[in-house]
């Protein structure tokens, strides 16, 4: 009776381990499968991430053969002398701390980060349509999207981005607002300057220009990024129309001097510009930062700043489980009446919650 | 019971300003919805304050043209009113943050109108000017000074971003305040509609001086005032329209544009031949 989780997680196992153990989406129906022919499992839902391999039962009638039948289905997956020794098991209210601990990023390597809670949407889902869900499990992974939810508007665990690329594109929020219809422009081709771009499409911005000293890789950039692409000379009139724009070149010395960008500021009018500078050493002369109406970040910056955002996450980690205990211990209660038979509402309402705050980005 | 209505507006408009400033602080939601209401609650008051103190007032001799925006303290309640009205219109639903700017000169405004030197009563009207007019120049003077207080209050919002993000170390602070075009943006849209709300004054003033005096124009030195501080906001959209001054320049403009509004509202009557009837004690 009751709830079982065994799993194998970032804390508890290196990545040579976990990568033999993930069960791509694809896989994951006929591994659940898998797990009802052992018998043991009423309802069972399987979450694979690159951190965290878990299974959560609900026992036919006994946790304790439940819990070896998804250890054993573990070692049919990848037997290793480490495995046994990397596998935890939680029951009853731990299971459900512990799954509310994962969906809120209590768990994960990036604290609060969230992509988590969409693993656990996608996990869920997966399970259920396979049939494999059932009334425990159902309300259990609603309610710890819930939570993953609740803890992030209500605490600042997620305060702050966790990485350069995403802390860069908050920044452009915090200039332009809304980054829709914002001119984006990459000087330079390389691998960091694709990923925050990515990040900055990801917020739909409008057009993406790739200028590149050899035009062939502008325009595989470009393409890749459904931008255009334009030779490296074109670089002073693109930035007259630009909002944002990417620096990531090799070259030794600044490309955009104090001089150019007080001439091109001057051009746009004031309008505010806004210079991601990835190249090392730095393409963008530092002085740039104190024309008005002009903002140079540069890759040390852009790391402070998510050094500091993972402090302030940290300060933050005590409330939020305090908050994720109290809920579990509340959402115990109600899988133990469900399973007497009884029924005990669970609150949505916010009275025993900690205040309401707005999330950030 | 028309101090009673003030009084209720008073504690209003402050409890809003320290619910907002809390809300800066802890971003609880609730705690700007409850600001919102405390101002529009204030709002409700103060125009009943507004209606019962002219009804009371018109039963008076010598004020069939009187209107509560006459003396020192009605020109400062005025003045508050208009500007939280203006951040209930403009800003309570999208930039509630705002009101952690606006409302505490909302307060200060009303706090300033009881301290004032005329007292609360209902001041008597200086001769010569018992005329509709009253009831037009200034009204309209006033809500161009609320729009100028206004733009000061989001310049500074303005200049506080800026500097968050000149730091290289934005805090919560930032993350708290709208992004710096959206404010620059309002800047200039609430001074949009101050300079012309101003010109409309300037020019109704000038023909209540005509008729009241026989001339439009005398160089008093409330006039030379108001003409600075129209030349300063003709200046602000030059440079920010015409010139490339944006940013941190633009913001500058609207905090000193303010400070030139204050200086010919509150110092200049002292110096003021013409419109120096704001500083005489009602009798």
């Amino acid at each position: 009776m009751g709830l079982v989780v065994v799993g194998i997680s970032h804390r508890t196992a290196p990545v040579e381990l976990r990568e033999h153990l993930a069960i791509p989406l694809a896989q994951l129906g006929a591994a659940l499968e898998a797990l009802a022919r052992s018998g043991e499992a009423r309802e069972t839902v399987l979450l694979s991430t690159c951190n965290r391999v878990e299974i959560y039962i609900r026992p036919e009638n006994n946790r304790d053969r439940a819990a070896v039948a998804a250890s054993d289905f573990f070692e049919r997956l990848y037997s290793h002398p480490d495995l046994r020794p990397a596998l935890y098991r939680y029951e009853s209210e731990e299971a459900v701390r512990h799954l509310f601990r994962v969906a809120s990023g209590l768990d994960s390597m990036v604290i609060g980060e969230s992509e988590i809670l969409g693993q656990v949407k996608t996990a869920y889902l997966a399970a259920r349509d396979k049939g494999t869900t059932g009334k425990i499990t159902n309300v259990l992974f609603q309610r710890a999207l819930f939570v993953g939810k609740q803890v992030r508007t209500r605490t600042n665990i997620s305060e702050g981005s966790s990485s350069v690329g995403s802390v860069a594109v908050q920044l452009a929020e915090r200039i332009f607002g809304s980054l829709h219809d914002r001119r984006v422009v990459l000087v330079g081709a390389g691998d960091m300057a694709e990923t925050t771009a990515r990040h900055l499409l990801s917020q739909k911005t409008g057009q993406i220009v790739v200028l590149n000293r050899t035009i062939e890789k502008a325009e595989a950039l470009a393409s890749a990024l459904n931008g255009v692409a334009g030779p490296i000379e074109s670089m002073f009139d693109e930035l007259l129309t630009a909002d944002i724009v990417i620096c990531s070149t090799s070259a030794d010395r600044p490309i955009i001097t104090h001089d150019a960008a007080q001439a091109i500021m001057k051009a746009r009018r004031g309008k505010a510009l806004y210079f991601i500078d990835i190249g090392v050493p730095r393409n963008v002369d530092p002085d740039v930062h104190s024309i008005d109406n002009a903002f140079v970040y540069n890759v040390d910056d852009l790391k402070r700043i998510v050094e500091e955002n993972m402090g302030r996450r940290r300060e933050e980690v005590q409330e939020a489980e305090g908050f994720v205990s109290g809920l579990s211990g509340e959402f115990y209660e109600w899988v133990r009446a469900a399973l007497e038979g009884r029924t005990v509402a669970l609150r949505h309402g916010a009275e025993h919650l900690p205040a309401e705050a707005s999330r950030e980005n | 019971m028309d101090m009673t209505l003030f009084s209720a507006a008073f504690v209003l408009y402050g409890a809003a300003a320290f619910l907002f400033l809390g809300y800066g602080l802890t971003r609880r939601e609730a705690l700007s919805q409850v600001a919102n209401g405390g101002v529009l609650l204030g709002l409700l008051a103060h125009v009943a304050f507004l209606v019962v103190r002219t009804v009371a007032a018109r039963h008076l001799p010598d004020h069939r043209w009187y209107v509560p925006w006459s003396g020192w303290f009605e020109s400062l309640s005025f003045l508050a009113f208009v500007m939280a009205a203006q951040f209930a219109v403009i800003e309570r639903r999208r930039m509630p943050i705002l009101g952690a700017f606006v409302l505490p000169i909302v307060f200060a405004s009303m706090v300033a109108a009881l301290r004032s030197p005329g007292g609360t009563g209902i001041p008597s009207l200086p001769r010569g000017l018992e005329s509709y007019w009253l009831a037009a120049h200034i009204p309209v003077m006033f809500i161009s000074y609320a729009a100028f207080g206004h733009a000061f209050a989001v310049g500074l919002a303005f200049l506080l971003q800026e500097r968050q993000l000149k730091s290289k170390h934005p805090s919560r602070i930032s993350f708290r305040l709208p992004p710096l075009e959206e404010l620059d943006r309002l800047i200039l849209r609430i001074i949009a509609w101050g300079f012309p709300v101003l010109t409309v004054g300037l020019l109704l003033g000038g023909q209540w001086a005509h008729e009241a005096w026989g001339r439009y124009w005398a160089w008093d030195a409330k006039e030379i005032g108001a003409f600075v501080t129209w030349l300063v906001y003709l200046f602000y959209f030059i440079a920010r329209i015409g010139g490339g001054w944006r940013g941190r320049k633009a913001a500058y403009l609207s905090v000193v544009g303010f400070v030139v509004v204050m200086i010919t509202y509150m110092g200049v009557n002292h110096l003021s031949q013409m419109h120096g009837f704001l500083s005489e004690a009602p009798k």
